[in-house]
């Protein structure tokens, strides 16, 4: 293994490697930040590049554009409370709070040292552990995945500030959401209202890029009638050394989350940053003060987002499995350049895996740089005049909803979704467990269904599988906990 | 029968929310005594994004663009003309050198299609 990793280091020490990783970082980081525009399809943008390019470097740049696209969706969820990716919608909770409190470069700068955190942590388990990490992603089944969804699901309690019924009522309004499209196992459309254009169901990222970017446009415009200048204030960058000590227990426990969600196929990132958010919460001293703009509230979605990414390409390389949207397009990418992903890949193929590997602990290293060296320009988004801020949102928002499937139809719905969320907004109703829901419906439903199928309709049997009963238990102990703790908050 | 499971979840959320009214009467209160005229100009910006995203496949979206970012200023009360000009032209550029240039993201070009 020792001689493939320094085989696979060797291949990426050459100006070509360096240079695509460090241009799909720059890349990665605008990419991340335009709300609309993905990870995914930053990455798909750049498969083209990769054809005349040896294995090394293009990996290299694809690594470098995922790597960097997650942290750059944080940027705006920090600076203007609108997720550049859906990654960064659990970053918005506390992110946005603290550049309301004049500290958006403090914000930022936990952001990129929890992204750089997560991001090695992932990609060093990828490195020693793949082949054992992959055992786990076979032991999870749709019981897992459902009990898993559900687990997620009590996070709304947690994201629910000032009212429980209110972030219910939310996240109820999300599952519904969910349910438009398709029927995938009956074959009917439900509530499509004879529109092709959700016949697969509301595109995630149109009505991510409507619930955020459109209420926080209209609020801005609103607020502009008594306020004409925003107080832009950027504050200190760099963490101290007190404060990062106070985030290790969060840097760690988010990684672990984060990598685990990683391995498991079809969860999502956005899966793994709400848990770490509702688990940074429950351990800390000081529960209340979450989403109140508490750098604790930052980091752990970001560590999370970034070490999901070492934990998708453990199924990927080991198995073949793609986990996510992202590490289906590298496998694409992959079979493009002559490599076969699977168990005999590490044997046949070691030195080109581990560049690939080693290549996203150098996208980290540089989306480190390039992100503390960046946080004052990022920044100067926030002296731009509500004026000219309100407008710039509808924009990208408009053309980042258009991008998704070159469709008016999403531009439409995420107007109106976007609607929606402002009468949601001014009445005191919060808006993230209606993204939580809406992204954790369909896959709990879909693994439900699939259960039923597999114990034929006996539920007793979600017992008898040992991860299964681990699940339950931590979903009836996180369901308890947030309840008892909300409560006491609102006493 | 799972979609009418989360209606009914969701209507009887509502009858709690109902009879927990403190919260609820509050946030009536004050938007009332804000009254409907601070709304008015939400309505407008509103009114105008439904035009702008109406026109943006028929007449392109560098055609529109300068106009409604221009008027989305106007309407939040920047009188100057030189900002009023420069600051929609130079944002159109910067969508087009990202989007189109940079990215090739396909948008919609309409009349220059």
């Amino acid at each position: 293994m020792f001689e493939n990793i320094f085989a696979g280091f060797t291949l990426l020490m050459n100006w070509e490697a360096i240079t695509a990783i460090l241009v799909g970082v720059l890349a990665g980081t605008v990419v991340g930040a335009l709300p609309g525009l993905t990870s995914t399809l930053g990455v798909a943008l750049l498969i083209p590049f990769t054809f005349g390019m040896p294995p090394a470097a293009a990996f290299g740049l694809l690594g470098g554009m995922y790597v960097s696209s997650i942290y750059g969706g944080s940027i705006t969820a920090i600076l203007i409370n609108t997720p550049g990716t859906p990654a960064a919608a659990a970053t918005t909770l506390d992110g946005y709070p603290m550049t309301q409190k004049g500290e958006a470069g403090k914000a930022l700068g936990t952001a990129i040292i929890s992204s750089f955190f997560g991001g090695v942590f992932g990609t060093v388990a990828l490195l020693l552990i793949a082949p054992i990490l992959a055992v786990l992603a076979l032991k999870v089944g749709p019981p897992e995945t459902f009990l898993i969804s559900l687990f997620g699901l009590t996070v709304i309690i947690s994201v629910s500030s000032k009212s429980i019924i209110k972030g219910l009522m939310s996240g109820a309004f999300g599952l519904l959401l969910g349910t438009v499209g398709m029927d995938s196992f009956m074959g009917y459309p439900r509530f499509t209202f004879e529109q092709i254009g959700l016949y697969e169901g509301v595109p995630l990222v149109a009505a991510l890029v409507g619930f955020f970017s459109i209420p926080e446009a209209l609020t801005l415009a609103k607020a502009s009638q008594t306020v004409q200048k925003v107080e832009a204030k950027i504050g200190k960058v760099l963490l101290s050394l007190k404060e990062i000590k106070s985030l290790t227990p969060t840097f760690i426990r988010s990684s672990i989350i984060g990598t685990i969600v990683g391995i498991i196929p079809g969860v999502g990132t956005p899966v793994a940053c709400f848990v770490s958010y509702n688990e940074a919460k429950r351990f800390s001293k000081q529960p209340e003060k979450f989403g109140t703009g508490i750098i604790e509230g930052v980091a752990a979605p970001e560590t999370a987002n970034n070490a999901v990414e070492g934990g998708s390409f453990v199924p990927l390389l080991t198995l073949g499995i793609p986990g996510s949207a992202q590490t289906a397009i590298y496998l694409g990418a992959m079979l493009i350049q002559g490599l076969r992903p699977g168990p005999a890949l590490f044997s046949e193929q070691g030195p080109v895996v581990y560049s690939i590997i080693l290549g996203l602990l150098i996208a980290n290293i540089f989306m480190l740089l390039v992100g503390l060296a960046g946080v004052r320009l990022f920044a100067k988004v926030l002296k731009l005049q509500t004026n000219v801020l309100v407008p710039v949102i509808i924009t990208f928002a408009v053309i980042g909803s258009y991008a998704i499937n070159n469709s008016v139809f999403d531009v439409g719905l995420m107007f109106v979704l976007g609607l929606i969320g402002y009468l949601m907004r001014i009445n005191g109703f919060p808006i993230a467990p209606v993204v939580l829901a809406l992204i954790l419906g369909p896959i709990g439903e879909n693994a439900f269904i699939q259960s039923l199928s597999m114990f034929n309709n006996n539920l007793i049997l979600f017992f008898t599988r040992p991860l299964s009963v681990v699940l339950i238990i931590l979903t009836v102990f996180s369901l308890v906990m947030s309840i008892r703790r909300e409560l006491r908050s609102q006493e | 029968m799972y979609p009418r499971g989360i209606l009914l979840f969701i209507a009887v959320l509502a009858v709690f929310l109902f009879f927990n009214p403190q919260n609820q009467i509050k946030l009536v209160i004050s938007n009332l005594q804000r009254g409907l005229k601070s709304y008015a100009k939400v309505v407008i910006i509103i009114l105008t994004i439904g035009v702008f995203i109406a026109l943006i496949e028929p007449a392109g979206i560098y055609t529109v663009l300068p106009l409604f970012s221009g008027g989305i200023m106007y309407i939040l009360g920047v009188r100057e003309v030189k900002k009023l000009s420069l600051i929609p032209v130079f944002l159109t550029v910067i969508v087009y050198l990202i989007f189109t240039i940079v990215l090739k993201v396909p948008v919609p070009m309409g009349i220059f299609d």
